[in-house]
This record gives structure tokens, sequence and C-alpha cells, in this order.
């Protein structure tokens, strides 16, 4: 043993490799510790070997508390990092609800501005444009009478655009679904359009219709409309037809309300959706134009889609899906 | 020629401009699908043309913009008509557009009045 410190010419480096190979290799389980070594613990090589295993043992166990405090420093920091990240997420939700509540808070009092603000003015112009009438209408030569009529035909328009819009914001405020009969709806829409279905006789051809989960107020309405359209845009010259059906494909219900009126220019067929757009002039067909914007708003808060398929001068057939997870 | 959906506006237009007195025929159309068949019927048989149009943008079935992706494919031999929008539209997006496109000569704010005509002859004569 001393001569490999003592004398540096012996060849110590190839001794000392021999032993670290060993150590090695027994380290990484390559070749066992052995009888021998243990027997012959004196002899300086093995007991070299013994006292580095033992060393790299004793060097490992460190290692290994190391390594635990390690693992447990990066777990918490992990646990940390997800726990800020969930109170970040947390954060950014009662964010937004907060956002969504100052909406709210904006839209309630923007229907108290349409509501209240605008209908007022809108009832003095209305009043006393009657007023003039009643009194002074004598008075009035003809083109007079006209700039009247112009008058409280536009303040009449515009409380009902004021109105329809206001209603139009109000879709959804109050969003329960229940179980629905669609056939119950139809019925009561029936009801409600008596005074059109008198005047107009149609053929109402109801399939059968499904329960479904759904907004009763605005099933009533999107059924109100698309029944109250196909009675308006029916053909003059042509008893109108009204065909309601439902098909099931497992996964939705798809309805189907078709007619034989005057049908829809392909070019219209996305236009007609929108809020206030209308395909005809006021004096051909009455109405604001929110019919079907508020059928799509409604649909769209089932998760579902509106469309239509029309024929220009054959009829048009309006489609809506409901999922049936809703 | 005046072409706006609204029946009390065409009339309103039509007093103002009568009061000012600078035009001797007014024709006037509550759509504008109507007008377009009119400007074909004239090209055709050479009739005079409108010097003027005054354009609504927001219309059932064709509206303003619709109308002037019509009138662009006419192909006027003499004179184009000049066309000012007049609008309620507060969508900036529109008035862009119509700087945007060469046959528009102006953009104005509905109803028409005295200052607004006066603007559209100024215009008119300084060209």
């Amino acid at each position: 043993m001393a001569d490999y410190y003592h004398n540096p010419k012996t060849e110590k480096s190839t001794v000392l490799d021999e032993i670290w190979e060993h150590i090695l290799a027994i380290s990484k389980g390559k070749c066992n510790i052995t009888d021998e070594m243990i027997l012959n613990v004196r002899d300086e090589k093995y007991h070299f070997i013994l006292g580095g295993l033992q060393i790299l043992h004793e060097d490992l166990q460190a290692h290994k508390e190391d390594f635990v405090k390690k693992l447990e420093a990066e777990y918490k920091l992990e646990a940390l990092k997800k726990e800020s990240e969930e109170l970040a997420r947390k954060r950014e939700a009662e964010h937004q609800i907060e956002l969504l509540k100052k909406k709210n808070e904006e839209l309630a009092q923007f229907n108290y501005v349409a509501s209240h603000d605008l209908q007022e003015p809108l009832r003095t112009i209305t009043s006393f444009s009657d007023i003039l009438k009643r009194k002074y209408i004598e008075q009035l030569d003809a083109e007079a009478q006209m700039y009247l009529k112009f008058i409280s035909e536009s303040a009449n328009r515009m409380s009902g655009l004021i109105f329809d819009l206001l209603n139009y914001s109000k879709i959804g405020r109050e969003y329960k679904l229940e179980k629905i009969d669609c056939k119950q709806i139809v019925d009561a829409v029936s009801r409600d359009l008596d005074y059109a279905i008198a005047k107009t006789k149609p053929i109402i051809d109801v399939g059968d219709l499904p329960i479904i989960n759904c907004n009763k107020t605005g099933m009533h309405q999107v059924f109100q409309n698309l029944i109250g359209n196909a009675l308006k845009f029916r053909k003059p010259e042509e008893t109108p037809k009204i065909e309601i059906n439902v098909s099931d494909n497992g996964k939705q219900y798809l309805f189907c309300v078709a007619d034989n009126g005057i049908g829809i220019e392909p070019m219209y067929k996305e236009r007609i959706f929108g809020i206030f757009q209308r395909l005809h002039n006021k004096d051909k067909y009455d109405g604001t134009g929110i019919g079907l914007a508020s059928c799509k708003k409604i649909i769209e808060m089932h998760q579902g889609k509106i469309w239509v398929e029309s024929e220009f001068g054959i009829g048009s057939k309006f489609y809506f899906s409901i999922p049936k997870n809703k | 020629m005046l072409i706006d959906d609204d029946v009390p506006t065409n009339y309103l237009s039509n007093i103002i401009i009568k009061d000012k007195d600078c035009c001797d025929t007014i024709s006037t159309f509550s759509m504008a699908t109507e007008a377009i068949d009119d400007l074909k019927k004239r090209l055709s048989s050479h009739q005079r043309l409108p010097d003027i149009i005054l354009l609504d943008l927001n219309m059932p079935r064709m509206n303003g913009w619709e109308f002037m992706e019509a009138f662009n494919q006419f192909s006027f031999e003499k004179q184009m008509p000049k066309v000012y929008i007049l609008t309620t539209s507060m969508n900036p997006d529109d008035k862009i557009r119509a700087l945007n496109t060469s046959s528009v000569s102006g953009f104005h704010k509905k109803a028409l009045n005295e200052d607004i005509l006066d603007k559209i002859i100024a215009d008119i004569e300084s060209a």
C-alpha cells in the first residue's frame, strides 16, 4: 500500500485504475463482491475496493438525502405553482363574472333608457301631434296634414322599434329550461294568431312533435314568428299551406316549418336573420324586421342552428335544430 | 334621383330641393332595384340621366352598397350621375367605404337640409 503513495515509480496509476474499474463494475451491478474479497480484505487491493465501495455507498446515501430534498422542494414548487395558477384562474373567472355583472347592469340601464327615457319624448311627439290633429286639422291645408301624418306615423314606428329592440335584448335574460310539449306550443301559437288564421284560412299540417327541454317563452316566440311569417308572406292568390315536422337523428331534433309562400331569393338567405333587416318596403309588408333575428338568438341559446331553404316564388322551409342534451 | 325606402324622407328631400329651386325634375324611388331598372331603361333608350343621385344605405332588399355595385356595372357614355350617400348609418365603415368608392361623390348625414344641399351644389360646381 505504501508503495502506491510513496514510490511514484511503481505503476500506481494502473493499480488504482484497476481498483476504480472494479468499484465501478460492482456499483453498476456488472459483478458482485465475492467471498474472496471479504476473506482477503487485508489484501491492499480488496481493502481499497471495499473501502471505495463503502465511500461510494455513503456518498450515495448523502446524495439520496439531497436528492429527496431536491425532489421535495421541486414538488412543493410545482404544487405552489399550480396553486397560484389556480388562484389566477379563479381571479380571472371572478373578474369575468364581475365584468358580466357590470355588462348586465349596463344592459338593464339600457333597457331603462330605452323604455323610459326614449319613450317619453316619443310619447310627447305622439300626444301633441294627436292634439294638433284633433284641434287644428281644419286650419291645416293638405300639405300640412301630410306632414302631421308623417310625424305621427314615424313616432309610432319608432315606438314599435324600441319595443322590439327591448324585447330582443331581454331574450335569454331569464333563461329557464323545462320539459315542454311542442304540440302545445304550436296550439298556443295558433290561438295567438287566430286573427291572421281567420283572415287567411291556411291549411296547417302539424306532424308528431316531441317533448323537448327548452325555454318555453323562447320556443313560443320561435313558432309564432315562423308561422306568422308563413301567413304574412303568403301568395295572395293561393291558400297558404304550412307543414310543421320534426326529425330525430338521436343527437338532435330537427324542426321544419315549410310554407308555400312567396319564397326568398338565395342572396337574402343570411340577411333575413339580421336585426332590423327587411326584404320588403313598409307599405307592402309591415313589421320591424326583428322576428327572425329573435328566432336566431333563441335557437342559438339552445345551442341549435336556424337556417332557411327556399325557392323564390315557390315557398320556404325554415329549419332549426335543438340538441337533445340541452 | 332620390332613393330611400322611407316615404317621409323622400317627401322631405323633395320639399328641400323644390324650395331651393335648383332642380327641374326629381324622380323618387323607394326601392333601389327600381332605380337601377329606371337607369337601365334610360341608358338603353338614350334618355336624359339624372345629374345627382341621393342614395340611402340601409334599405330592404337591395341596399345602398348593392346599388353601387350594380351602378358601377353601367357604362355611361356621357356624364356619369354623381352619387351622394345620405344615411343615418353611424357605422364608420360606411364612411370609409364611401371615401374609397370613386363613383361616390359624397357622404352626408340624413336628413337632407339646406346646408347639405348647398354643400352638394358647391361640390358639383367646383368639379
